[in-house]
């Protein structure tokens, strides 16, 4: 307080710099001068709009899709959309999945789905089921999961995307 | 996740993290919830730990519409192994009996600590409105029977406070929980030599041996444990190394570090894993990973 000691404060020197009005010539390989039919179109841009909020809401990502990749000896690979419906797995024409392979069981595995996530069990087969090289009875699936059933590979794919 | 009942016993991970939960896109593989693992055999429920990753055990099991005897053993008394027990939806059921173990170096406390976890101050319902019968003790015997499980267990000295291991013994098969203990004190080359530390070796040796599955605290890398010695958390290296030398089947790294992402726990398996599965005496290495069960 009252300090008279105090030096007084240095301003910074502001230098305000004109931009010409004349148009400058670019060099090459930036920006080309628009031609004459476009300025006239980006007229109607003078002004900033109001964006609607509900375009917002429209465009976020609401769902899932969920698919599995499976390459089996012998046969093309393919791929198998995820929905709602438990799927089972095995040797069997009759599977929803059907492997065509020796050391897979009749009715191998399941996938099923409960609104949220995706599980694939064993359902008692003979040479099990492995997710990322580890054995295991159950496991709820993740993007990118390898699932080895068998000989074959299935590949469990999940992404966002905009409903 | 719990599976039919059959004469296997089924191991599933609610819970993996360890100190705290991380939720996240960087967790979602591996899981955010703090320790908890279900054991089921035919109608035998035992339970380790209960940290966050109960909560969606009881959701579970209260789908099971069935009453139930639930036996959970705590590790030990850290807030990430009991924070879920408030959360627990079957503890608010009159039909579930809950059988809580623990260490009988806490005495008495045992119960005090879990009530005072519900105390006003830091939760909204006291304990009292917990439904089911809750029979809270120490362990007092050397091993505990439970239907047809047997469940040896022992003091872990290697952590702030203490911690208890168990090993669960169904159909021949050993299950071994053993989180929370600081392994490289006792076994990296730098370890006392004092016959106190062999001793302790020595039991921890004899408790792993030949197991069907270790579930293993392996919270640090070798790099980062040099700067966390004291924590009473084990590092990865050293914890393969007493397993594998041990004749552990199978090794389930646990109480991962709050810090790992699923990408740094997927290049430490590349890392570590295939060594172990390929040696002459195979042991299959994994990072336990919420909602995974195992057939042992």
């Amino acid at each position: 307080m009252g300090d008279k000691s105090k030096k007084p404060v240095k301003r910074a020197s502001v230098r305000v710099v004109k931009r010409s009005t004349k148009a400058k010539s670019r060099p090459q390989g930036t920006i080309q001068q628009k031609p004459e039919d476009e300025q006239s179109r980006t007229k109607d841009l003078s002004s900033t709009m109001q964006i609607s909020m509900s375009d917002f809401f429209e465009d976020l990502p609401a769902e899932r899709e969920t698919h599995l990749d499976i390459t089996c000896p012998g046969r093309e690979p393919r791929r198998i959309k995820l929905g709602d419906d438990t799927l089972i797995i095995g040797r069997d024409d009759t599977c929803d999945i059907p492997l065509p392979l020796k050391n897979v069981s009749r009715n191998h595995a399941q996938v099923s789905y409960n609104g949220d996530e995706y599980t694939i069990s064993d359902i008692e087969s003979t040479n099990g089921i492995f997710i990322n090289n580890i054995r295991v009875s159950k496991c709820i699936l993740r993007n990118h999961d390898l699932i080895r059933i068998g000989e074959a590979k299935l590949l469990f794919v999940r992404e966002k995307i905009r409903g | 996740m719990i599976s039919k009942p059959s004469a296997r016993a089924y191991v599933t991970f609610w819970g993996t993290r360890g100190s705290i939960p991380t939720p996240g896109n960087s967790t979602e593989k591996y899981g955010g919830n703090t320790p908890c693992v279900h054991i089921q055999h035919e109608d035998t429920d035992i339970i380790l730990d209960a940290g966050t990753g109960i909560r969606n055990l009881g959701l579970e099991l209260m789908q099971q519409k069935r009453k139930m005897d639930l036996h959970l053993l705590l590790s030990h008394t850290h807030w990430d192994h009991i924070q879920g027990l408030p959360f627990f939806v079957p503890a608010y059921s009159k039909e579930t009996n809950i059988y809580i173990y623990g260490s009988p170096q806490k005495e008495s406390f045992l119960e005090g600590i879990l009530q005072r976890q519900m105390d006003v101050n830091y939760f909204p319902v006291d304990m009292n409105a917990l439904q089911a019968k809750l029979i809270i003790k120490e362990i007092e015997f050397e091993a505990l029977t439970i239907d047809a499980a047997t469940v040896q267990w022992q003091e872990q000295v290697c952590h702030p406070g203490g911690s208890v291991r168990y090993r669960i013994e169904i159909n021949g098969k050993k299950i071994v929980y053993a989180t929370d203990v600081e392994l490289d004190k006792l076994f990296s080359p730098s370890a006392d030599s004092s016959d106190d530390n062999k001793k302790l070796k020595d039991e921890y040796n004899d408790f792993i041996k030949d197991a069907d599955l270790l579930i293993a605290d392996a919270q640090y890398t070798q790099e980062e444990y040099i700067a966390k010695q004291n924590w009473g958390h084990s590092s990865i290296e050293t914890v393969l190394k007493v397993a594998h030398k041990q004749g552990v089947k199978q090794l389930a790294l646990f109480h991962h570090d709050p810090q790992r992402s699923d990408t740094m726990i997927d290049k430490l398996w590349k890392k570590h894993s295939p060594h172990y599965a390929l040696h002459d005496r195979p042991m299959n290495t994994f990072w336990a990973r919420e909602g995974m069960t195992l057939a042992i």
